[in-house]
C-alpha cells in the first residue's frame, strides 16, 4: 500500500516525532508506515486521516 | 502513550521482566543449594525442581499480557514477529532432535537448550528489527 504521509507531514512542517505524539504511537511506527514497511490497521488509518483532515483514500492507495 | 520513545506497556513489561528474572535467580540458587546440601525427600526434590520454573512460566504469561496492553500496533507487531520466530526456531530444533533421537538413537539435548534457543532467536530477531527500523534523526 502506498501513502502520502511523508509529503503531508512535510506540508504541515511536522517532524515524525510530532506526528507520532499526535497519533500516540512511536516514531518508529510513523517511519515504518511512511517507508511502506508496515501498513496500519483501519483504526490507525482513520486516526491518521482525522489528524490530516482528509479521507483515508486521499492518504493511502492500493499499490496494485 | 509514549515515554521517551518507549510505550508505557513496554516500560511496565521491562520492569516486570527484571523483577521476574531476579526472582528466578534467587529461586534457582535456593533450589540448587537445597537439593544439593539439604537432606530432602524424593517429593521435595520434585518440588524444588519445579519451583524455579514458576517465574519463567510467569514471564511467558507476561509476554502475552504485554501484547494485550501494547497500544502501539507496530510495536505489538514487531514483538509478535519475534515471538513467532522464537517459537518457530524452538519447534524446529525440537522436531529435529526428536527425529535424531527416534531414528539415529542420538542422546538427549542438554537441559534448558530449548528455552535458550527460544530466547536467543527472539533476541536475535529483535536486534535485527532494531537495526532495520532505526530512524534517521533529521526526520
Amino acid at each position: 500500500m502506498n501513502n502520502r504521509l511523508r509529503s503531508l507531514r512535510a506540508e504541515r512542517g511536522w517532524s515524525q516525532q510530532a506526528l507520532a505524539d499526535r497519533l500516540e504511537v512511536s516514531r518508529q511506527s510513523v517511519n515504518a508506515i511512511e517507508t511502506g514497511k508496515y501498513d496500519p490497521s483501519l483504526p490507525l488509518a482513520f486516526r491518521i486521516a482525522r489528524i490530516f483532515g482528509l479521507r483515508i483514500e486521499e492518504i493511502f492507495e492500493d499499490a496494485a | 502513550m509514549l515515554c521517551r520513545g518507549q510505550s508505557i506497556a513496554q516500560k511496565r513489561y521491562q520492569r516486570d521482566v527484571m523483577i521476574l528474572m531476579a526472582v528466578y535467580l534467587v529461586l534457582v540458587l535456593c533450589s540448587a543449594m537445597f537439593v544439593k546440601h539439604g537432606s530432602t525427600t524424593h517429593l521435595l526434590v520434585y518440588v524444588f525442581s519445579i519451583i524455579p520454573a514458576i517465574p519463567i512460566i510467569l514471564l511467558i504469561a507476561r509476554m502475552a499480557r504485554y501484547l494485550r496492553d501494547e497500544t502501539d500496533e507496530y510495536q505489538r507487531y514487531l514483538r509478535m514477529q519475534s515471538m513467532l520466530i522464537g517459537a518457530g526456531a524452538t519447534l524446529s530444533v525440537l522436531v529435529v532432535t526428536d527425529f535424531l533421537r527416534s531414528f539415529a538413537h542420538a542422546g538427549d539435548v542438554p537441559p534448558f537448550t530449548l528455552f535458550i534457543v527460544f530466547a536467543a532467536s527472539m533476541a536475535a530477531t529483535e536486534l535485527l528489527q532494531y537495526v532495520r527500523n532505526r530512524v534517521p534523526s533529521n526526520e
